[in-house]
């Protein structure tokens, strides 16, 4: 029978699986050599024929956020649904040095993100420069403002952030620490304290799994 | 003890503040390994707008993401976009 994946963790025989998992399956362990997935038997038309979909993200999410309060986790991104059990062990096999080595080095590590809304070179400018000069220099501004927000946050962030990971998008910046998991309150507390200008709209989420950290 | 900032918006489980479900829905599906030779579920038409239009941006900003990254950096297990269907 088809597999949903819920995430890779360490093989840690402490930790406590979730009841339940989407749809209310229940959720098994596929165990190859120091690694093991979360996965439930599923079929996959009960992913689209049921209850809305988003139901299904959330009861993803709920599985996720409950191991990541255990141990530290790979997530595997939502609805990837295998063949069959074997197909996800030959995955886990494949990967297994690969991600064996990202757990370790992000063990007691979580994730914690902070997205700003401002325009961004992957943007239209609101106005017509008059020339390429005047170009050059609306840019070169853009991303003084920008860098210096994100500078500000990432010195509030000092040595609780590990490493620190930004980029921009089509709607702003965000940026990504690997904090402690016993630092989460310590660098919330910080984040409280960064002044930003209104129209970015900062907004600090988390802890998630470590996801933009599994590349050294 | 630094002092509150009114446009800093945090929301986190360690201090019970909800993260709305597009928080969720962008994690779930934005990030994590795709397993090579999955099935991935066609969302087109399910949940019409709010869903579909969240696999869609969160699509178009990955994709962006990693059109800026060189392709000997980009990692095999975790692509830029959904996988097709077996």
């Amino acid at each position: 029978m088809a597999v949903l994946a819920y995430c890779i963790t360490e093989t840690q025989p402490e930790i406590t699986a979730p009841r339940k998992g989407v749809r209310g399956t229940a959720i098994e362990t596929i165990r190859i050599q120091a690694l093991q997935c979360f996965a439930s038997q599923f079929d996959p038309q009960d992913l689209v024929g049921k209850a809305p979909i988003q139901e299904a993200a959330l009861d993803f999410n709920r599985v996720l956020q409950e191991l990541l309060q255990q141990i530290a986790i790979i997530p595997v991104r939502f609805p990837t649904i295998l063949a069959d059990e074997t197909a996800l062990s030959r995955f886990l096999t494949e990967h297994q040095a690969e991600y064996s080595e990202a757990l370790h080095r992000l063990r007691n590590c979580v994730q914690m993100e902070i997205r700003l809304k401002m325009q961004t070179s992957t943007q239209p400018p609101a106005t017509s420069p008059k020339s390429g000069a005047e170009y050059l220099r609306g840019r070169q501004a853009q991303h003084q403002h920008i860098d210096s927000i994100v500078a500000r946050f990432r010195e509030a962030a000092g040595p609780l952030a590990k490493q620190w990971r930004h980029y921009e998008t089509a709607a702003g910046i965000r940026c990504f620490a690997l904090v402690d998991r016993n630092n989460v309150q310590a660098f919330l507390q910080q984040m409280q304290g960064v002044s930003v200008p209104t129209e970015s709209e900062p907004r600090v989420t988390g802890p998630w799994p470590a996801s933009e950290f599994l590349k050294e | 003890m630094p002092q509150p900032s009114e446009d800093l918006v945090i929301a986190s489980a360690d201090l019970d503040q909800e993260m709305t479900l597009l928080d969720i829905l962008d994690h779930v599906l934005n990030a994590g390994v795709v397993i090579r030779g999955s099935l991935v579920i066609s969302l087109a038409g399910v949940d019409l707008v709010f869903l579909g239009l969240d696999v869609v941006l969160t699509s178009v900003e990955t994709a962006l993401r990693h059109m800026r990254t060189p392709l000997s950096n980009v990692n095999p297990s975790v692509p830029s976009s959904k996988r097709s269907p077996q």
